[in-house]
């Protein structure tokens, strides 16, 4: 109860609440573990509808359309089936670290969305270290899927789970130097003041932190070109590899949980969140994130997956370099025009963003080559 | 390696994905409205049809796998089914097999075996045999009738040299009428040494063949010189005498008497005003016509009927100089007894047909005929199992014509002192086997038992009743002889020839009707040899003892299928079955469930067997109707 | 401070998503990197060889369908051409174009999975597999229209083809033939000048113009090497002779190359087919042939240019209705061979990536 009380912070958010929400703040927690675990569980099971669906179309095919009307029971009867699978566990396995590993995974997942803002103040807990606490939260899943591929005692998975660690840490750098950008053009960590702080979406204020954030944030949550952890071509599914039934389940669902999380991230980030014209809050802040998706697997549609040593070589050599000179002239912009005309900087972001892919994409090596053996 | 494009590369193919957000799909959908062209079978299913198959062991030789097992007995001599189809029982495939080898005179030998009337059937035979030709069932029906005519076309009277006449033996048998019947009677009477005499009540002998078939089809010259072989063989045969009294003749000492007086007598339509001037029946009308006699017909002749009669005075009246001829059937073309082929003649020179109409009055006025009709409508299926027409009310309507000629039916006429019980339809009763009629040593056969019916069944009575009359005589009834010579090296077919009947070339429309001439021309002798070539022998046929498929050694190749030279094999058509059930789904999972051929993994296979066949069939009844169409279409009046 | 490793051994296969049958591959791996590999075969062994030696000569045509399953009729194709060398049987001249017709077609379908697969290998995620499958069906249709059958179709036989084409199929295979250029551009647009595939493609797996002479590679991986060798030229079988076309070659033989060498033949064949179709005669599509065929004492070799590369049938006759020995030289056996090579130091993706662009199809790899 304490730690509650001090998450909040001096003052609290809860004077943001609207006058006649029943009762304090345990109601308020009660309230919003519940929409949030509806949220996810409804929201992914629409993600994994849309995605299935929309690859379909995207793919020349018509995609899941036999369990109920268009299909849309299909991943109802996914999560049944799944569900009355056999549970394996390899016999050389550890038997703990397997059982556990889904669980440790899916939790951080689910976590992120504490602080997500829903509409104003419409959110578990404001925290004012919102978007560290996301950047903390998140890496913990990683140790999940590592877990997944050591207990497996399987080649392919511990492969998988290597290339996630190496990946994750190297793509945290250039996400949290992106995020950095936007926390110092809004003047705050707190998830909702950066909804709040966005009149001119970030987007547009920030176009080469977009980018860095978006390529990021995929490398993260492993969606093409980065998913590399579960490159089916090459080790077959990575680290579930050895899952099936309920821990299968819960990795996938982890695997959504966390794109959502990551939609949701990038609307409050850079769409101006909730925030939007006519519309009630809540439904704008709906379609950005399923906007977000929709990108997010027509890219997966399309583009084939790097290697690893290429997936490295990106995050350090390029990602890293652009998110440390995106930083370098926010500061100065903040420093320069602390009034500043918005579109005039919108004008010269995009401007400075097109110089910088432009230069860099010409500017270094992708990967090694071949290895003397 | 570098971003050589800065992204432009991945920005054109997500363009492409995009773009296809928008189309319509099309890689899932399994094509139900598209069935396969091809003509070859596929699926995993391999079924045999014992009817059709010879036991040659094509097939297995022919598979890869060794997978069929065909275990055959005998050597092969089984009546085929075209020689089962035909009345007098001709083997056929053994002429066909001398006509392919360029022997036309012994194809007639083997001809001449059956039936004294070669040519004549090959003008004018309804062929029942072509009905049953196996070959049907692989592309069309052997053309037999056609090559019939051409081997007697192509005699050489080599089948005279086996030809034999018992020595006399005093009896003495009289035959009255000079048809078919009544004609194949004497001659093998004769041949076995009876002394037969036949009585003619019209000029000319040939019964129907002479008086009845217009010259278009069966020419004089033809039908003389098959009478005159019968008359060589010492038939006497008397012309212009009608006998009245069966009595008398024996009285005069004859031993035995066959009554084949055929059906010459028209039925009446029995309306008002049938009597008037220029309404005709058509026997005596083809009577007239074929004995030369004047026959004046107006430019509007209306024909009632939808039998061979009715379109043969149709054809005559347009040769007599008829303008307009049309003909008022009372069914639908599907029910029309007559020769497709025929109406199809008779439409090609113009012949307008008017199905579903019946006429009700006939009223003589200023010298032309006005033909009260009825509209009719099919209803309930009669005994004949074809639909029953009922007249609709009020639908009357009246047309036209000079010349109004009833071809309804005909019936024998039979003199009243012959004493004999009539039965249905005026005909004679006899015996069906013997056919003996209740007064001892009379017997009859033909029409005049059968009522209405066709030259080769006239010939299989003829037949009959010299078996008969010859064991009433005495003897032994044995009529069968072996004249053509005997086949060498006959082998069942290994494979078949393509091709389709051939087009036998007919006069030209503007040749038809100015004179009786005989509109077709028949074969020349390489179109013979070819169309004989297609027979499938099925008279070489082997009992197949067993046939089994191993289906799990089966790769479903279809080279079995391929070599069959009789289409005895067939795959089952999976796919097909597919497309006709989805809509159906009559294969319901529960179905499957509840099978009694459980399978060890725990589904089951769907009982399938019984509704093969059909299935099977389906893609040929497809073009088979298909075919029919294209035959019978007909402009239908009336709005129909 | 050094980290004590040690290399591991990883079966990729036999049941793996990108083995392309029932292959598998040994390899011995620092972290990600190929130190070696071994390529272990065998698991799809059917001995049509031998079995060949059992059946009539019309009877071993369905067998060779079973070779190349994506490729049947060029495999048929073979095989009687082989025959017909062997016993003398001349082909009617429609025969010989449907036959050409047949082949091209048939090299587009094999084109069209060999190249969908390998982007897949690469990792785009089924949309360029599916978007090519999507027009081979259209060409499984026409055969379809022509034999009834959508992978084994046992179409060629000694002596012609087995039917003659339905009055549908010239006008569809008209329409295919138009649109296929369009769709071949597609497939362009979607992925040529991709940055990640050429990333993943450009300069991978490298087969040297030399090693690939001296492992007589054919087709493709040949042609990618940047060798001119196409049967279809070098030794002109059936009409090929009377057709205008271009042998598109690579200059590096990398994964690139041949992939490029595969979409610019599909273009070739189209163009082919259209030539063949203008002078597609009229007349038999099958001589006469005895049922059981007894080809002289004498052994015959022939070779075409399969969409894999050089399928050469040996057949030996005894004057039997069996050969006496059937011989397949399997351009996919071939080709793997140089798939050690070209893959030892590359990471594991590489190894993935190289096999899928070498094409190889298990049914012929081990008979």
């Amino acid at each position: 109860m304490t730690i509650v009380e001090t998450s909040l912070g001096p003052g609290g958010r809860l004077a943001a609440l609207p006058p006649d929400w029943p009762g304090g703040y345990w109601w308020h927690w009660l309230v919003f573990v519940v929409i949030i675990l509806i949220f996810v569980v409804v929201m992914v099971m629409a993600f994994i509808y849309m995605e299935r669906r929309g690859l379909g179309r995207l793919q020349a095919r018509l995609g899941p359309n036999r369990a109920g009307p268009l299909g849309i029971l299909q991943p109802v009867a996914d999560a049944i089936k799944v569900l009355l699978k056999e549970d394996i566990i390899p016999a050389k396995g550890d038997k703990l670290v397997h059982w556990l590993a889904p669980v440790v995974a899916f939790v951080p997942a689910l976590m992120i969305f504490a602080v997500i803002p829903f509409q104003d103040g419409a959110l578990l807990v404001d925290l004012n270290i919102g978007i560290l606490y996301i950047v903390a939260i998140s890496s913990v899943a990683t140790v999940g899927v590592f877990m997944a591929g050591w207990a497996s005692n399987n080649k392919f998975s511990l492969l998988g789970a290597m290339r996630d660690v190496a990946q994750v840490v190297s793509y945290e750098i250039p996400l949290v130097l992106s995020i950095a950008g936007v926390v110092l053009v809004a003047g705050s960590l707190s998830m909702n003041e950066i909804v709040e702080a966005q009149s001119v979406p970030f987007i547009l204020l920030q176009p080469l932190g977009f980018l860095i954030f978006f390529m990021a944030a995929c490398a993260e949550v492993n969606r093409t070109p980065f998913d590399l952890l579960e490159a089916e071509s090459e080790i077959v599914a990575g680290f579930h590899t050895e899952y099936s039934g309920m821990k299968f389940a819960l990795f996938y669902l982890v695997e959504y949980t966390e794109v959502l999380a990551l939609s949701a991230i990038i609307t409050t980030l850079f769409l101006s969140g909730w925030r939007g014209p006519l519309l009630p809050p809540f439904l704008w802040f709906l379609i950005k994130v399923v906007a977000v998706f929709f990108l997010i697997f027509w890219v997966r549609s399309t583009i084939p997956r790097l290697r690893i040593d290429q997936v490295m070589a990106f995050a350090w050599k390029c990602l890293l370099p652009l998110a440390l000179i995106n930083l370098f002239i926010t500061g100065l912009e903040i420093v320069a025009l602390p009034e500043g005309l918005p579109w005039f900087l919108i004008l010269v972001n995009i401007a400075i963003m097109v110089v910088l892919v432009v230069l860099w994409s010409g500017f270094f090596k992708l990967g090694g080559g071949r290895v003397e053996v | 390696m570098k971003f050589e494009r800065y992204g432009i590369g991945i920005a054109k193919g997500m363009a492409v994905t995009f773009r296809h957000l928008f189309r319509k799909p099309v890689t899932t959908q399994y094509p139900e409205e598209r069935l396969t062209v091809s003509r070859r079978t596929r699926g995993n299913e391999l079924i045999w049809d014992k009817e059709r198959c010879s036991g040659c062991t094509t097939c297995a030789q022919s598979c890869p796998q060794g997978t069929i097992e065909i275990v055959t007995s005998g050597n092969g001599a089984v009546t085929a089914p075209c020689s089962q189809a035909c009345p007098a029982g001709v083997n056929i495939p053994r002429y066909a097999r001398f006509i392919a080898d360029g022997k036309p005179a012994e194809a007639v030998a083997v001809i001449r075996e059956k039936i004294p009337f070669p040519s004549v059937c090959g003008h004018v035979c309804v062929h029942p045999c072509e009905a049953k030709c196996q070959r049907a069932q692989l592309d069309e029906a052997i053309d037999i009738r056609v090559l019939k005519r051409f081997a007697t076309e192509h005699d050489t009277g080599l089948w005279k040299v086996n030809s034999k006449v018992a020595p006399a033996t005093g009896k003495r048998v009289a035959i009255i009428g000079s048809g078919p019947a009544g004609l194949t009677a004497a001659y093998y009477l004769a041949k076995l040494g009876h002394s037969v005499t036949v009585f003619e009540a019209l000029p000319e002998p040939g019964g129907m063949m002479r008086v009845g078939i217009p010259d278009y089809r069966l020419s004089k010259d033809i039908l003389r010189a098959e009478i005159e072989e019968i008359k060589d063989v010492g038939v006497e045969i008397k012309t212009n005498t009608r006998v009245d009294s069966i009595d008398r003749l024996l009285e005069q000492g004859y031993n035995a008497i066959f009554l084949a007086i055929g059906a010459h007598q028209g039925i009446r339509m029995g309306i008002e005003g049938e009597d008037s001037p220029g309404v005709m029946e058509c026997v005596s009308f083809l009577r007239d016509v074929s004995l030369g006699r004047e026959v004046k017909v107006g430019s509007r002749v209306a024909v009632i009927g939808g039998g061979n009669a009715a379109i043969d005075s149709a054809r005559t009246a347009l040769r007599l100089g008829a303008k307009e001829v049309t003909i008022l059937y009372r069914r639908t073309q599907v029910e029309m007894p007559a020769n497709p082929e025929e109406v199809e003649a008779a439409l090609a020179e113009g012949v307008k047909i008017y199905f579903l109409a019946a006429p009700s009055r006939i009223i003589s006025q200023d010298g032309e005929l006005q033909l009260e009709c009825i509209r009719m409508q099919l209803g309930a299926i009669d005994a004949s199992g074809r639909r029953r027409p009922e007249p609709i009310k009020g639908s009357e309507f009246t047309m036209s014509f000079d010349n109004v000629i009833a071809a309804i039916g005909q019936r024998p006429e039979i003199p009243d002192k012959f004493g004999l019980p009539i039965g249905r339809g005026n005909t004679i009763q006899a015996d069906p086997d013997t056919l003996a009629t209740d007064r001892e040593g009379i017997f009859a056969g033909g029409d005049v038992v059968t009522g209405p019916a066709s030259v080769i069944e006239a010939i299989a009575d003829g037949r009959q009743v010299a078996i008969s009359i010859d064991k009433y005589l005495g003897g032994e009834g044995i009529i069968e002889e072996t004249l053509a010579p005997p086949e060498a090296g006959a082998t069942p077919l290994k494979k078949t020839r393509e091709g389709w009947r051939p087009q036998i070339s007919t006069l030209s429309l503007s040749q038809r009707l100015s004179s009786f001439a005989e509109v077709e021309l028949g074969l020349s002798e390489e179109m013979a040899v070819k169309e004989a070539k297609r027979c499938l022998k099925c008279d070489l046929a082997y009992g197949v003892d067993k046939f089994e498929v191993d289906i799990g050694y089966c790769i479903f190749c279809g080279l079995c299928v391929e070599a069959c030279p009789r289409n005895a094999l067939f795959m089952g058509y999976d796919y097909e079955r597919a497309r006709y059930r989805r809509g159906e789904l009559v294969m319901a999972k529960e179905d499957l469930l509840l099978s009694d051929e459980k399978q060890p993994s725990g589904y089951a296979r769907p009982k399938v067997e019984a509704a093969l066949p059909q299935q099977t069939l389906l893609l040929d009844r497809a073009e088979y109707l298909d075919k029919v169409k294209k035959r019978w279409d007909l402009r239908l009046p009336f709005g129909l | 401070m050094a980290i004590k490793t040690e290399p591991f051994v990883l079966n990729l296969g036999p049941v793996h998503p990108s083995t392309h049958g029932v292959f598998r591959m040994r390899t011995t791996l620092d972290g990600e990197v190929v130190v070696d590999m071994e390529p272990v075969f065998g698991y799809l062994h059917r001995g049509i060889e031998k079995l060949a030696e059992e059946r009539t000569y019309t009877g071993v045509i369905p067998l060779t369908d079973r070779l190349d399953y994506l490729a049947s009729m060029s495999n048929t194709l073979a095989y009687v051409l082989a025959v017909e060398k062997l016993a003398g049987i001349t082909v009617p001249e429609r025969a010989e174009y449907l036959r050409v017709i047949m082949a091209e077609l048939q090299r587009i379908a094999s084109h069209l999975i060999a190249v969908g697969a390998f982007l897949n290998d690469c990792g785009a995620f089924m949309t360029p597999i599916l978007y090519m499958i999507r027009e081979r069906e259209k060409i499984l249709d026409l055969f379809d229209m022509v034999c009834g059958q959508r992978l084994t179709y046992n179409y060629m036989r000694v002596g012609g083809v087995s039917h003659d084409i339905p009055d549908e199929f010239l006008p569809a295979l008209d329409k295919f033939v138009n649109r296929m250029p369009g769709f071949i551009d597609e497939y362009d647009q979607l992925l040529k000048k991709n940055e990640i595939l050429l990333v993943r493609a450009k300069g991978v797996g490298i087969l040297p113009k030399e090693m690939a002479i001296n492992i007589s590679a054919g087709g493709p991986v040949l042609r990618g090497s940047g060798v001119k060798w196409d049967i279809r030229k070098a030794d002109p079988y059936s009409v090929y002779d009377r057709f205008e076309f271009d042998i598109p070659t690579g200059t590096v033989g990398d994964c690139y190359d041949r992939y490029r060498v595969r979409i610019e033949e599909m273009r070739q064949s189209v163009r082919i087919i259209k030539q063949a179709m203008e002078q597609l005669p009229s007349g038999a599509v099958k001589s006469e042939v005895p049922h059981l065929i007894r080809p002289p004492v004498g052994e015959a070799y022939a070779h075409i240019e399969a969409p894999k590369g050089e399928l050469g049938f040996y057949l030996v006759s005894d004057n039997s209705i069996a050969p006496y020995r059937c011989a397949i030289r399997a351009p996919s056996l071939i080709n793997l061979t140089a798939l050690c090579d070209m893959v030892k130091g590359w990471k594991v993706a590489d190894a993935i990536a190289t096999f899928g662009s070498i094409d190889i199809c298990m049914g012929e790899v081990d008979r």
